[in-house]
Formats: C-alpha cells, sequence, structure tokens
C-alpha cells in the first residue's frame, strides 16, 4: 500500500509536470492549491524601553494532489525569510541578534496511505507532535504554548505516521533534531509523538511523549518528554492546560504546567487569552524555577489582516520578577 | 518569461486569500465517511468562493457570505469504486457561541443527504442528532429548505422543525447554513458539478464509459443551419445558452457516444434533461434532473430511446420537436481526437 501510494504520488507529479508545456504545467500546479503571501512585523519592547523588530516575508502554499479515485497526498509549503533587530534574547535559529534567515516553518507532504485518514505518512519539515502546538495553529502568531521553550524549536526535519479515526487522532515522527536546517553534527534524532481524541470535540485530551537528543548551540542534548494536554470549551471560553515533566540531559530535570483562559467574539475575529507557564528545574547547572504570565488580544479587522498584542511579565525566577514585563505587538497581512 | 507569467498569475490570486495559515487545514476524513459510509475514498476540489458567488448568494437569499467566507475552498466527491456518491461540503456560521461548522452531504441534485456539526460549542447540539429533527432536513433541496425559514432569513418557520426555545438559534444557523452551502456550490462549482453529473448518466447509461470529455462548442454553424431549417423559429423549447455536451470514451479510449443536457422549457414543464446516444447517433437513455413532473411526459420522452434521424418520426407534437432538436444537435461527424 505504502509503495502503490509513493508511486501514485511520483507518477501524479511527474505527469503534472511533464503532461503539458510552458502554461500548461503551471496551469496544472495552480489546479487545486491554495497560494497567499503571508507577511508580518512584530516589535518587541521590554522592560528596559529596549526594542526589538521582527520582520517575515512568506509563501503559505497548499496544493492537494488528487488523481480520479481519490486524493493522494496534501503539500503545505510555508517558505519564510525572517529578518530580526536587536532581538535579545536571541533563539538559536537566528545566527545573532540581527539577522537575516530563511525560515521553513511547514515544508512537507502528508501521504496518504489509507484514504480513510486512519493512516498517512508526511515527510518534510513537519510540527512536532507534542501538546497543544498539535491541535492549535500558532506559527506566526503571538501566542504561543511550550514547543519551542521544550525543545529549541517547533519544527524539525523528518516523517511522521499519522492519521485520526473516529474518535482518535495521532502523530508519531522520527526526526533530525536539528531544527530549521537539516544537519546530522553529533546525529541527533528526535522521536515524538502524540495520542489524542478527537479534536472537534469540547473536550480534548492528549498525551504526548518525546525521546532523543536536539542539536542546540552547546551540541547535541538528550531531551525526554511526557506531557498530557486537555482543552475544554464552553460557549465562547476556552480553557487550555499542558503539563510535562521530563529531562534536558542527565543532570537537568523539568516539570512545567501551563493553564490558559480565552475567550472569542461570536465571529471569532477577537480572540483574548491569559496563560501561566510554570517551569521548575532541579538537578545541577539548573535554572531558577521560573513562572511567567502572559496576557493578550488578538483582532482580524478585515479580511487577511491581523493585530495582535501581548503582554508577558516574569512572576518568578531570572531576577525580574519586578521588572516591567515586555509588550510584543504584531501586524500581519496575507494577500 | 514563464517566471513572470507565474508570478503574475499568483499575484493574480492574491484576492483568494483565506485567513487562516494553511498548515491548519485538515480535511474532513471523518465526517465524510460517516455521511457516506459505502465511500472507499474521496477527492477534492478546491475552487474560487470570490465575490462573483458572493453576488448570486445574495440573488438568492436574503443574507450572502461575510467577507471572511471568501477564499479558495474545498468540495469533497466521496466514492465508491471511483463512482461519485455525493459530495461533501464544510462552511461555517457564525452563531451566538462562536462559529459552527457544519459538514454537508449533497447528491448530485444538491438535495441534503445528511449533516454533521464538525464544531459546534452550543450545548443544543444533541437535539439535532434526533431523527425527528434530521428527516425535516435531510433530503430537501435549496427551494425545500428555503421554505424552513422565516421570508427575511432570521428565524424559523414556527414548526419548522421540532425543537424546543432553546434550539432555536441554532436550527436557523443551521437551515441558513445549508441554503448558503448550496447557493455557493452551484454557483462556484457549476462546471464540476455539471461534470460530475454528466460522468454519472453517462455511466448509468453505458457502464463501459471510462471518460467523459466536455465539448468546447456545441452548436456549430452546421448545427445551427440544420436546427433553423428543422426546428423553426419558435424553437423546440429548449434554451440552447444552457445546453452542454460530452464525448464518451470507453476504457480503451474509443468513442462510443454523446451526451447532452437540455434546458427545456415547455409550459407548464422547466427541465433538465439529459440525453445520451451512442456512436451511430442513436439515443440510449434520457433522465431528468430531479423528479419527472408527471408519469405521462417521463412516458412520452422515454418512448423515443431508439429513435435516431435515420429512423424518421413525425414532429407532431412538442416532445417529438423536442427529441428531434436534441438528435440534430448530437449528430455530427466522429470525434477524431476529442477535445480535452
Amino acid at each position: 500500500m505504502i509503495f502503490t501510494n509513493l508511486t501514485l504520488l511520483g507518477g501524479a507529479l511527474l505527469a503534472s509536470g511533464l503532461q503539458s508545456t510552458d502554461a500548461g504545467w503551471f496551469a496544472s500546479w495552480l489546479e487545486n492549491s491554495r497560494w497567499t503571501i503571508d507577511e508580518s512585523v512584530r516589535v518587541v519592547v521590554d522592560g528596559d524601553g529596549d526594542v526589538a523588530t521582527l520582520a517575515f516575508f512568506g509563501l503559505d502554499i497548499h496544493k492537494v494532489i488528487s488523481t480520479k479515485n481519490g486524493d493522494i497526498a496534501t503539500l503545505v509549503l510555508q517558505p519564510t525569510l525572517a529578518r530580526v533587530d536587536s532581538l535579545v534574547p536571541t533563539p538559536p535559529i537566528y545566527d545573532g541578534p540581527d539577522d537575516w534567515e530563511v525560515v521553513w516553518r511547514i515544508f512537507n507532504a502528508n501521504i496518504k496511505l489509507r484514504q480513510d485518514g486512519a493512516l498517512n505518512l508526511r515527510v518534510g519539515h513537519l510540527e512536532l507532535p507534542f501538546g497543544l502546538e498539535t491541535v492549535l495553529d500558532t506559527n506566526g502568531t503571538l501566542r504561543q504554548y511550550q514547543l519551542a521553550p521544550d525543545f529549541g524549536f517547533k519544527a524539525d526535519w523528518g516523517l511522521s505516521l499519522n492519521g485520526e479515526t473516529d474518535d482518535v487522532e495521532y502523530e508519531l515522527a522520527w526526526t533530525r533534531g536539528s531544527g530549521n536546517h537539516y544537519r546530522d553534527d553529533g546525529e541527533p534524532g528526535l522521536i515524538s509523538g502524540r495520542i489524542g481524541t478527537s479534536r472537534y470535540s469540547d473536550r480534548i485530551f492528549g498525551l504526548s511523549v518525546a525521546d532523543g537528543e536536539v542539536l542546540t548551540p552547546m551540541g547535541v542534548v538528550e531531551r525526554q518528554r511526557v506531557g498530557v494536554d486537555a482543552m475544554f470549551y464552553r460557549r465562547n471560553l476556552g480553557l487550555f492546560t499542558e503539563l510535562s515533566t521530563g529531562s534536558n540531559g542527565p543532570d537537568v530535570d523539568i516539570h512545567r504546567a501551563l493553564v490558559e483562559a480565552n475567550c472569542r467574539n461570536p465571529e471569532e475575529t477577537v480572540l483574548g487569552w491569559v496563560q501561566l507557564v510554570g517551569s521548575d528545574f532541579d538537578g545541577s547547572g539548573a535554572g531558577a524555577d521560573t513562572l511567567d504570565s502572559r496576557l493578550g488580544v488578538r483582532w482580524d479587522p478585515a479580511k487577511g489582516w491581523t493585530m495582535g498584542v501581548q503582554y508577558t511579565k516574569n512572576l518568578q525566577g531570572e531576577g525580574q520578577a519586578d521588572g516591567a514585563g515586555s509588550v510584543a505587538f504584531q501586524l500581519r497581512y496575507r494577500f | 518569461m514563464k517566471t513572470l507569467v507565474a508570478l503574475l498569475t499568483l499575484l493574480s490570486l492574491s484576492h483568494r486569500v483565506d485567513a487562516q495559515a494553511y498548515c491548519a487545514l485538515r480535511d474532513p476524513n471523518r465526517q465524510i465517511f460517516e455521511l457516506f459510509p459505502q465511500a472507499d475514498s474521496f477527492r477534492s476540489i478546491v475552487r474560487t468562493i470570490g465575490e462573483a458567488t458572493r453576488q448570486d448568494v445574495a440573488e438568492r437569499l436574503p443574507f450572502t457570505l461575510h467577507f471572511n467566507e471568501l477564499g479558495r475552498h474545498t468540495v469533497y466527491v466521496a466514492q465508491k469504486e471511483g463512482q461519485t456518491l455525493g459530495l461533501v461540503h464544510v462552511r461555517s456560521e457564525a452563531s451566538r457561541w462562536g462559529l459552527v461548522e457544519v459538514a454537508w452531504a449533497f447528491d448530485l441534485d444538491l438535495r441534503v443527504h445528511g449533516f454533521l456539526f464538525q464544531r459546534c460549542r452550543d450545548r443544543s447540539k444533541p437535539l439535532f442528532e434526533l431523527s425527528e429533527v434530521r428527516s425535516r432536513v435531510n433530503g430537501k433541496n435549496f427551494a425545500e429548505l428555503e421554505e424552513l425559514l422565516e421570508p427575511d432569513g432570521m428565524a424559523l418557520r414556527a414548526e419548522a422543525l421540532p425543537l424546543p426555545e432553546r434550539g432555536l438559534a441554532l436550527g436557523t444557523a443551521l437551515v441558513r447554513n445549508g441554503l448558503k452551502t448550496i447557493a455557493t456550490t452551484e454557483s462556484a462549482w457549476a462546471d464540476d458539478i455539471w461534470q460530475l453529473r454528466a460522468e454519472s448518466v453517462a455511466r448509468r447509461a453505458n457502464a463501459t464509459i471510462r471518460e467523459v470529455v466536455a465539448l468546447r462548442r456545441l452548436y456549430g454553424p452546421e448545427v445551427r443551419e440544420a436546427l433553423t431549417s428543422a426546428i423553426g423559429p419558435n424553437g423546440s423549447g429548449v434554451v440552447r445558452a444552457e445546453s452542454r455536451g460530452w464525448e464518451l470514451l470507453d476504457e480503451r479510449k474509443a468513442w462510443v457516444g454523446r451526451l447532452l443536457v437540455t434546458r427545456w422549457q415547455h409550459s407548464p414543464y422547466d427541465l433538465e434533461l439529459y440525453w445520451v446516444s451512442d456512436e451511430h447517433g442513436t439515443l440510449t437513455a434520457v433522465e431528468v434532473q430531479g423528479a419527472w413532473p408527471d408519469p405521462d411526459l417521463r412516458l412520452a420522452i422515454e418512448s423515443n430511446v431508439g429513435a435516431n434521424l435515420g429512423a424518421h418520426f413525425e414532429c407532431a407534437g412538442s416532445v417529438e420537436l423536442l427529441v428531434h432538436e436534441v438528435l440534430l444537435t448530437l449528430e455530427r461527424p466522429a470525434p477524431e481526437s476529442p477535445a480535452r
């Protein structure tokens, strides 16, 4: 079955490229596709008044490859050019606080191995299946969960088996462990997976695990995590939580808890959220325990436009509990 | 140059933006197979819901699509062994507690085959699992569904659905959403639905047919001349501007006949009729879109199966005139290579 679908996919890709010339090639690629340019600008002002800016200019492409007998695969391609200035602290994806970077947000093919959606093979740059992020789309948004803090990146190069049945959805991935760029220095590698109840329910539960090694600026570091997540919806309110425990290397144990309450208007053009994230570190070399709070609002004032603001304040740890916190503003336009 | 064309085409799609990042899009796998349990596969048809569709919906309903509903959207064709079972189209509707997403299943006449709430935060949702409620919605076409709403489209008519007070708001949202979905599908997926209907009718008439290829030009000069001469200036009731034709090919890609769809307006009738002919120009099947309005008319039309231009028949009445026009339209040389 796997080889049949891979062969069909290859055939369809070749056919769409070779069957026609000039304009036909592009026209056939446009069939069953969506293309959007995704631009955003983010300004972060910290408690000392220092300003960091982030700008993203990306493509968002969605293409379903089909034959007369059914869909074969879905491509999601989101190459994005990022520019950051004065970004401190600097996420490892960037070479420094002022940098250009090509970010492969999501860049993969999800190939159907069963037509009913119970088994698919995803290949490429994929989001790690762990925790709330699996259910919620946070790419390019101010609202974030614990994927990046836990692993150093949200998406990684590799493959996964994924699918859904009547009440359960799952994804199990093996990825390189190097994040945005495929790098095998030190042979990192990460297995991650989540199994959860249907995302369309009012009560959603998930169990996630991850084990392996990830590439960090300090070299290859072991990561283990076990997490549970839950989402409860009542009327226009949402209550989410994600609890995880594990280790960063042999000497640091880490336990995290996230709680979020959110609210939206009937048209879902306005979303407000409050998050509390506590991190407890044990072991030699571990940092101080932290408690962070975030308060954010997202508003879609017109088609394609999104504005957002999020206030973040560290309530405990890192010596910033008395600071003024930081504010991030974002303007996003998809056209 | 090709790069420039590609870039321009890309930019020309700019108004088709979707607010949601595409990594968040998911096929309604579970819903498709629940709505069509006998299906073994489905295929996506992605089309643009643009301003023209919004206008089309506004002309048929006292409400229309929100601007946020425009963009590229998918209709899923549920299939079994390659044959079409029906369509699934998921659309959202604003409700008191956020967006309600309804997965609608339709047959090719766009009658409701079934529906499922894909996402709904309203506590009255379980009321819509009841067979008494579902049976009032399933099987209805656009006009019948429209009768469930008040003329302004803002509320259900009294007794339209057997719901208590607390379910009326969601019931109204459901029916409005269904009407919008049918109107949107008929507008933005019009060519696809014609094609699916044609394939379905053709395969019922001849199981060996594998390809149904749309004719780009139905009324060439010869056909027009023949029709003018044979039918006369008053016509046969066929609205020629709405006629469509297809070439039929078997599994060896050999030409085995044609399919013609005609809208026939002859008081009191206004029907879409599907005519299938074989490679000799002989009528092999005729079907009507929806249901026959009366059995006598059905008999009168179906009795012409087997007719062709070689076996001349009397144009004594309106049905004979109609059939004569159909045969003249279908009559043309066999295609050397069907237009694709």
